[in-house]
């Protein structure tokens, strides 16, 4: 039989906060079922308990300061401690959103032994933030019963960890509580007593999750576990013949890395959006270069347009010696749509127009345009990340507005005749950007016609126009 | 120039209305309008108020009754009403078209309109020229003489093409133009409110919001100056025609009673002095007193020139329906203690127990309408309820409405999902602020938690928690006030669907109802009722007796019973059970019908907020002189002392020593019971100070009566229902101390009632040496039962109290054994195979019920787990498994083991109690039992322990905290303070079972352990759980 290792991470969340936050009593709270999942230690101390509701918790500690807990993030977080562990053992299983399970047999010829090996682990384990418990046993669920009871425990005896997890208390199981009520309804509360049922009295009183659950537990039954696989990375280091101070002199370089990434994507049917170019200067710090494609891209020369657009930008404070290229991040190559009537319009793709706008002018001065529900004219339209799909058409009928507007209300200079109005504008008050204002039609001699605004005098001033824009 | 506003909507147009009903009708006054038309949208609900206000404060404006109207997208209307028929035309309309959706919305059909005869009509075109076409002809068609075309200046964007769209269609169909502010708020200051208001409607915040918000503040009451500006002439001249159109008044609604109390050839008045005279000779028997009989005839007298003998009538009918059903009923309020309802047999007080109390009945002065709230058995009324709708139909009878306002709680959630604050943030808010925190305001506390008050959210926060505050949300059904009509409801008041199915509700609440002096009949469900009726029922099936209420409330000088009281032996009494009022009772030592009277009264939070509780222990106990400042205060609180407690003291000490006449007390009497949600008392403050002093009162003591005022507030405890809960209390008391058995019986079978969990009922009936036995599937009916041959009677618990146990697997259980002869099971499978589905089994088993049969809980439930059994092929060969031995596996369960069973399934246990077996197991160390603290010496140290069975920290005591211990001897009573609380607040919040050493006070037979040092012991019994494990 196998042995495994389990690692529980009690309060994966909780941990991964700022260390900021630890000098306050902290707790995360699951706000579906309003209970308190992780509390750390300054909260334990004021009597706060993982399960108690918030009301009680806030009763005992005044300023217990709480996050809502997000399971997604703790997957997140599980998979980055894979990802160190990996380097150490190879076969690791994902029980997400808080443990892990290690596969110990195939790796102690390598360690010689099991202590040396949970010793590398453990370090490893310590050098990270999060609060663990762990255990070993001779089935995976018998390592994560005790893991999960609060155990840490490391044996290879097998009769001891079988009295051992047998001591566990049926609420540490993996046992849905549907089923545990019933159980402890008739003085079961162990898993010594569990397993002390015979399985055929068993499954006449239980659906067969139970007994296949006691199987998997005693090793009776063999459980299917899918491993884990790191996600693939590509980087490349490349040292250079020669040191460069021309950037321009980088293309070579470069454009030879980037044919490498092209066979790497198109071996995969992949593309990618981002790449990580390091500049390694020899007297200067090295020089992190991001370069993004809104689309996805795998061919190399349009890789190496885009860089060398932000290439264009930078300043060598020192000659280069090497460069690495990395990506991280990968998609899978989806087909364009091209409209079959227009068909692409000019070279580029939209998307592809973006890229390179953006890698010039920098992302966050290319922005889309949609329209703001707002009565404030400054807010009729909004700036949205670019090429986002158009919102849904504003329900309320289109106000009368003009064509154009000013960038900025200007003073009224000239004799106009009031038309229209006034449209009255009074909003705003919640975002601190109130508006109150009394907006007219008008024209002046030339026959233009403005749109004009007042904004109400006080007692000692007199009420001041602006002319805001102009009518067609 | 005049104007009058013919479409204004209030906050009773729920979520859009951005002002109170008052504050519209105070603000047009103010502002010079003529006239004001309250046009809430298919609804009158927020009409009385503004029509109160102008009663009280005089204001020179007309308030013209009028709803708005929407069908669907094409037409909007206001209608006005003119005259009566107009107004019963409108309340039909509005019933008609709220019956015909759920509660809180309502639905509009073209024949509403086009049926329309009296009511003017308000047209607001919708600007959709095709609707806007077929509408217009139709209104002319139908209303012509009655229709105008209402124009809006709101400032919005295009408005100039709107108003010139409704011109054309003004001329083109010849309707004259009236103008109209579609107002909903009274000052453009409230427009944060209104958009917030908006934004809850929608289910969203403001900055989401966008353009479905108001852009202005223009729909609200604006100056006529502005009208001026904005508005043609004519059309301003228009709204004042039209104004003076509408006569019609609320004061000229009128109240008929039905027809079908008085015989025919009868007058009420004639018939109700008949119904007297009978009543006479059954409850007088011996004959009536001279000065009875005076009493009566002024009474009659009163009610002559009043004219409410109907309303003595309809309620003679209701109790007389209670009678023949045999459901206990009790009449209270002011005009319940009068002989005339003694002989009605509407009260069972009987006058010459306490004759101090019927010269308060009705009062001329006093301008308030009789008041007569009966009290049935809780588990009955609604058979009371339905013989109302049988006997008068739905069309003549609805339940009065209940204004569900907004309050702190729902204020901070809604305004906060309104400003875009996260929930679960909010959701913190209103669990931490402490209301009853008097030092520190909520404003204060919230800043504790995070939210600074002086950001401009937490400003903005802060000023609309507090404004929305007493806003109305929604109607709900008043819980048992009947309106009850000769004439259709739906002509006097609309009437609407209430969240029950088959109930309806009136569009006005109690205040409204008051104020325009209509009846209601007060319809209440009251527990003690139950159990004393249930008492009488087993005291008639177990000892051949007949009781009544009169009959054991006839004398109410039973010295045994007053001696139970004084021990403040009372768990499970009405009314004096609670654990304020058991350290009272020993105090005040009640030793009549009338102690118990102000007993019940003196331990509300309005006496003891007001001061008024020592005063009157030194008084009654001679240790302070009594002084009256004049015999007219003198007559007011002789009987109390010179110490007011109830609240009829109050207002007549207003009228005779302020000078209040009787509508100003009882503007005052409103005022105090709504002070905590507006504050009103302030303006009574000058009146009533001024008035003592002028009448020769020191400055000093109209001071002190108006703070006594002030804390009474809400809380006041009315005199005449003091005294029926007084005899519901002496009753209760009488039948717990002569039939414990019985008493403890009928009440657990009356649950959920009162302060006491069964489990505690239970424990106190055992030490009133009431013999309780276990539930079983071979003894135990549904309810509890008295058990033996004859006295004393044992209870057997019922099946009721089996957690998860279904009323239908009972009541298969019962059947099958009246039918079978031996008339009991022998085995399980006896009753396995009558059906019962596994969870009502496995209920049983788990509850032990199946202890007859010799195996234990566990053994017997783990065996019901068996599908083998339910498969048809082994129905015979399951017979087996009962011969076959316990499964090994399965252990017995321990001592303990079988006490955390009893509480998981039953809720209580009749083993051991948990203190004792602790107290066993050494776990508790030494410890004096409840029962031996009245034997230790004031102040003296001492240790006790038990399980928390009450924590109570009244807002009338701050910063205290009692907390009841229960061991197998007894309650004791633990007084923590707030330091200490602080100090050990994890022992304090979360124990179960509790260790508390401490220093006793004693004051006479009163004990309490002022808490030092609090022990958690609630892991212990885990342990023992544990432990008992490891040892079996």
């Amino acid at each position: 039989m196998n042995l495994w290792l389990y690692l529980h991470f009690p309060a994966l969340q909780l941990d991964s906060l700022l260390q900021e936050h630890t000098a306050q009593p902290l707790a995360v709270l699951d706000t579906q079922r309003n209970v308190l999942v992780q509390v750390n230690a300054l909260a334990i101390e004021r009597g706060v308990e993982v399960g108690m509701d918030l009301a009680t918790a806030a009763a005992l500690c005044r300023d217990l300061q709480w996050v809502p807990y997000k399971e997604a993030l703790e997957s997140q977080k599980l998979q980055e401690i894979a990802r160190w562990l990996y380097d150490l053992s190879a076969d690791i299983v994902l029980y997400p959103p808080d443990g892990l399970l290690l596969k110990v047999s195939s790796m102690l010829n390598f360690y010689a032994g099991l202590m040396p090996y949970w010793l590398s682990v453990q370090t490893l384990l310590n050098a990270l933030p999060y609060r663990y418990h762990y255990a070993t046993g001779y089935t995976p669920l018998a390592a994560q019963l005790l893991a999960k009871a609060g155990e840490c425990h490391i044996s290879e005896d097998a009769q001891k960890l079988k009295q051992r997890y047998a001591a566990c208390s049926i609420e540490h199981t993996d046992l849905a509580p549907k089923y545990l009520e019933p159980l402890r309804r008739v003085g079961i509360v162990r898993v010594a007593d569990l397993l002390s049922i015979p399985l055929k009295e068993l499954s006449r009183r239980f659906p067969l999750e139970v007994t296949h659950y006691i199987g998997h537990l005693s090793g009776e039954l063999s459980q299917p576990l899918e491993f884990h696989h790191p996600p693939e990375q590509f980087q490349q280091y490349l040292e250079l013949l020669y040191e460069i101070t021309d950037l321009q002199v980088l293309q070579g370089p470069l454009k030879r890395q980037l044919s490498l990434l092209e066979m790497f994507l198109r071996r995969r049917e992949q593309v990618c959006t981002r790449l990580q170019l390091r500049l390694h200067q020899r007297n200067a710090a090295s020089l992190e270069i991001t370069v993004g494609s809104a689309q996805g891209e795998y061919q190399a020369h349009k890789w190496l347009e885009l860089a060398q657009l932000t290439l264009g930008k930078c300043q060598l404070t020192s000659p280069v010696y090497a460069l690495t290229l990395r990506v991280e991040q990968f998609q899978e190559k989806a087909g364009q749509s091209v409209d079959l009537f227009t068909g692409p319009q000019g070279q580029h793709t939209s998307q592809q127009l973006v890229s390179v706008l953006q890698a010039r002018l920098g992302p966050e001065r290319v922005t889309g345009l949609s329209r703001g529900d707002d009565f404030r004219p400054e807010r009729a339209s909004i700036d949205c990340p670019a090429l986002t799909p158009s919102e849904p058409a504003i329900q309320n009928a289109p106000l009368l507005r003009p064509t154009f507007l000013l960038p900025a209300p200007r003073a009224l200079a000239e004799p106009v005749a009031i038309i229209h109005g006034p449209e009255r504008i009074d909003t705003g008050w919640w975002d601190q950007a109130e508006q109150v204002r009394d907006y007219y039609i008008a024209h002046n001699q030339a026959g233009q016609w403005y749109w004009l605004f007042r904004t109400p005098g006080s007692n000692h001033s007199v009420p001041q126009w602006f002319v805001h824009g102009y009518f067609s | 120039m005049n104007y009058a506003e013919l479409f204004c909507q209030s906050n009773f147009s729920f979520l859009e209305g951005a002002s109170h009903p008052q504050e519209l009708i105070s603000q047009a006054s103010f502002l010079g309008y003529e006239a004001l038309a309250i046009t809430d949208e298919c609804s009158v609900a927020g009409v009385v108020r503004a029509y109160t206000c102008i009663k009280q404060e005089q204001l020179p404006i007309k308030l013209i009754i009028g709803s708005l109207f929407r069908l669907g997208e094409q037409l909007e209307v206001v209608l006005l009403c003119p005259n009566r028929q107009a107004y019963a035309e409108l309340c039909r309309v509005i019933s008609n078209a709220r019956g015909r959706s759920a509660k809180g919305s309502y639905q509009l059909v073209e024949w509403d309109i086009n049926s329309l005869r009296h009511c003017l009509v308000i047209w607001l075109p919708t600007g959709q020229t095709e609707h806007d076409q077929y509408w217009a002809k139709r209104l002319v068609q139908y209303h012509k003489t009655r229709l105008w075309l209402g124009c809006r200046r709101l400032l919005r964007n295009n408005e100039h093409r709107h108003l010139g769209y409704c011109e054309l269609l003004s001329r083109r169909h010849q309707i004259p133009i009236t103008a109209c502010g579609a107002v909903l708020m009274h000052s453009p200051e409230r427009l944060p409110l209104q958009h917030v208001l908006n934004a809850i409607r929608l289910g969203t915040s403001v900055a989401k919001a966008g353009r479905q918000l108001l852009p202005n503040g223009e729909n609200s009451l604006r100056s006529l100056a502005k009208l001026h500006k904005l508005f043609k002439a004519e059309w301003l001249a228009e709204t004042v025609t039209i104004a003076d159109l509408c006569h019609f008044s609320l004061h000229e609604l009128r109240y008929e009673y039905p027809a079908e109390l008085v015989p025919p050839g009868y007058k009420p008045f004639d018939y109700l002095c008949q119904l007297v005279e009978l009543g006479i000779a059954k409850r007088f028997p011996e004959g009536l007193s001279s000065k009875l009989r005076g009493i009566i005839d002024k009474e009659l007298a009163l009610i002559e020139e009043l004219g409410y003998a109907h309303f003595f009538l309809t309620i003679h009918d209701l109790v007389q329906f209670a009678q023949r059903k045999n459901i206990l009923y009790q009449g209270r309020g002011s005009a319940a203690n009068s002989v005339v309802c003694y002989c009605l047999e509407i009260t069972a007080v009987d006058p010459r127990h306490i004759n101090v109390l019927f010269e308060r009945f009705l009062s001329r002065e006093r301008d308030e309408p009789p008041d007569i709230d009966v009290d049935f058995e809780h588990q009955r009324r609604e058979e009371v309820i339905q013989y109302i709708y049988q006997k008068y139909g739905r069309k003549h009878a609805a339940l009065a409405a209940t204004v569900i306002s907004y309050r702190f709680k729902s204020a901070v959630r809604d305004v906060g999902k309104a400003l875009g604050i996260d929930a679960a943030r909010l959701d913190f808010f209103i669990r931490n602020i402490n209301r009853r925190d008097r030092d520190t305001r909520w404003e204060t506390q919230i800043e504790k938690l995070g939210l600074d008050p002086y950001s401009p959210k937490g400003m903005q926060f802060i000023q609309l928690v507090n404004e929305i505050r007493g806003f109305p949300r929604h109607l709900s059904q008043h819980v048992g006030g009947f309106v009850i009509s000769a004439g259709p409801l739906y002509e006097l008041v609309p009437v609407e669907n209430a969240s029950m199915a088959e109930r309806t509700v009136i569009q006005w609440d109690k205040d409204d109802i008051e104020s325009l002096g209509l009846l209601k009949v007060d319809v209440l469900a009251l527990g003690i009722l139950t159990a004393i009726r249930k008492s009488f029922d087993l005291l008639r099936s177990h000892y051949a007796r007949e009781y009544t209420l009169a009959g054991i409330t006839s004398e109410m000088d039973d010295a045994q019973v007053y001696q139970m009281i004084q021990r403040a032996d009372t768990v499970g009494l009405f009314q004096i059970e609670s654990r304020a009022q058991m350290s009272m009772l020993p105090r005040l030592k009640p030793e009549c019908y009338y102690d118990l009277v102000i007993q019940i009264a003196i331990v509300r939070p309005g006496p003891i907020q007001g001061g008024m509780v020592h005063p009157y222990l030194k008084r009654r106990n001679h240790e302070e002189a009594i002084e009256y400042p004049s015999e007219a205060v003198k007559e007011v609180l002789s009987r109390t002392l010179g110490v007011p407690i109830f609240q009829e003291q109050v207002i007549q000490l207003a009228m005779v020593a302020a000078g209040f006449s009787g509508g100003e007390a009882d503007q005052l009497r409103r005022a105090m019971a709504a002070w905590k949600k507006t504050g009103d008392l302030e303006k009574f403050r000058h009146k009533l100070i001024d008035g003592m002093k002028t009448r020769g009162y020191s400055r000093e003591y109209a001071e002190r009566i108006y703070q006594q005022i002030c804390g009474f507030g809400e809380y006041g405890f009315p005199e005449s229902h003091s005294a029926s809960f007084a005899l519901l209390a002496y009753a209760s008391a009488w039948l717990k101390c002569h039939y414990p058995a019985v008493y403890y019986t009928a009440l657990l079978n009356s649950l959920p009632m009162g302060f006491y969990s069964p489990s505690q009922l239970i424990q106190d009936a055992r030490r009133h040496h009431v013999e309780v036995n276990p539930v079983c599937v071979n003894r135990s009916q549904w309810e509890h039962t008295l058990e033996g041959k004859q006295p004393p009677f044992a209870l057997r618990l019922g099946l009721s109290l089996v957690k998860g146990l279904s009323a239908q697997g009972a009541q298969t259980l019962l059947q099958a054994r009246q039918s079978q002869t031996d008339q009991a099971f022998s085995q399980i499978h006896d009753v396995q195979r009558l059906g019962l589905n596994k969870r009502d089994l496995e209920a049983l088993a788990s509850a032990d019920a199946f202890h007859a049969f010799g195996q234990n809980r566990f053994h017997t439930r783990w065996h019901l787990m068996d599908n083998a059994a339910e498969l048809p092929l082994f129905a015979q060969k399951s017979l087996d498994f009962v011969a076959e031995s316990p499964a090994p596996f399965i252990d017995s369960p321990s001592e303990v083991t079988n006490l955390v069973e009893d509480y998981a399934a039953l809720g209580l246990t009749l083993k051991r109690h948990p203190i004792e077996i602790l107290e066993e197991s050494g776990a508790l160390g030494a410890y004096t039992h409840a029962e031996n603290l009245t034997r230790l010496p004031h102040k003296s140290l001492v240790t006790v322990a038990g399980v928390v069975t009450g924590r109570q920290s009244p807002g009338t005591a701050a910063g205290v905290t009692f907390i009841t211990l229960e061991d197998h001897t007894g309650n004791s009573n633990i007084v923590v303070w707030l330091a200490t609380a602080r100090a050990q607040q994890q022992a304090y919040l979360r124990a179960t079972i509790l260790k508390v050493s401490g220093i006793l006070e004693r004051e006479g037979d009163v004990v309490h352990v002022i808490a030092g040092r609090l022990t958690d012991l609630s892991a212990e019994l885990n342990d023992l759980v544990a432990r008992s494990r490891d040892f079996h």
